[in-house]
């Protein structure tokens, strides 16, 4: 039950991430002059997305694995597969059509998932001054 | 809570009651701290059944199918399961990844990692890893 709502909670993050793209995306190239055509499919794409990108999380970061190194690793493998998924899926579901769109979707791609990571570390940070706090209040001596 | 002490002139006469209108995370913890890990589970050191108290307890964990209980120089093997540890021990010793339990009263600190990770270093100087998925449920217990 915990990894299914890790599985759903990771996939709307990612489906909202690739969302703010899109709209970004959308935003300035209509400022530019020109409208991008929202098709049928492009909102199934985003869901579909967002649950298969889940799956690589699910898998890399539920280890309980206490070695740093291996946690880069995890992260390197972990932002590549994730890299291709995305573009593979913008291709399937004509998110972009000429080189400008695929760079514009590799440069999102790569700020939300810092935007990600790095929120993610701000709230651990977060966790960690509170819990410190409160261990001061009980700690045995030694 | 209205809040009684009274002064007794001998050790044996020393007792704590609690009158609540029903047992909170906040009374668990009360009970705790005065009980001050005067339980005992029966361990095994050498194949002989001997008593560990729970308040030397750092940490507990679960290595194929077997529950090993840390003290501060120890290692003792119970016959016990995790989750029955975790149903018998009190409300500061927390589940901290699948395969451990940790003593929140042996943690010296908590430090994060990149990933949503804690690192918990304990009075003995070990780390220990504190799975994201089970930070909210330490944060429980100490109420916050």
């Amino acid at each position: 039950m915990k990894k299914i709502k890790i599985l759903f909670e990771q996939a709307i993050l990612i489906s909202v991430g690739i969302v703010i793209c899109m709209s970004i995306e959308a935003t300035v190239y209509h400022l530019l002059g020109d409208d991008i055509a929202l098709r049928w499919y492009h909102p199934l794409s985003i869901l579909l997305t967002g649950i298969c990108c889940a799956f690589p999380s699910l898998i890399l970061f539920n280890s309980d694995s206490s070695n740093s190194s291996n946690f880069m690793v995890r992260i390197i493998i972990h932002a590549s597969l994730l890299y291709v998924m995305v573009i593979g899926f913008g291709y399937i579901f004509n998110w972009y059509k000429e080189i400008d769109g695929f760079i514009f979707l590799s440069c999102s791609f790569l700020l939300v998932y810092v935007f990600v990571w790095v929120s993610q570390s701000w709230l651990s940070k977060k966790d960690e001054n509170e819990i410190n706090s409160a261990l001061n209040e009980i700690r045995d001596e030694e | 809570m209205k809040v009684v002490v009274e002064i007794v002139d001998s050790k044996e006469k020393e007792e704590a009651v609690i009158k609540a209108t029903e047992l909170t995370d906040s009374v668990k913890n009360a009970v705790d701290l005065l009980e001050n890990g005067q339980k005992s589970i029966p361990v095994l050191e050498n194949g002989n059944t001997m008593l560990c108290k729970t308040s030397s307890i750092y940490y507990i964990e679960s290595v194929d199918k077997k529950t090993y209980i840390y003290t501060k120089d120890g290692c003792y093997e119970t016959k016990y399961r995790l989750y029955e540890l975790d149903e018998m021990l009190g409300n500061l010793y927390c589940r901290c990844s699948k395969a451990m339990i940790i003593n929140l009263r042996k943690i010296k600190n908590v430090r994060s990692e990149i990933g949503g990770r804690l690192f918990a270093t304990l009075l003995n100087d070990e780390k220990v890893v504190i799975s994201r998925s089970y930070v909210k449920a330490i944060k429980e217990r100490l109420d916050i």
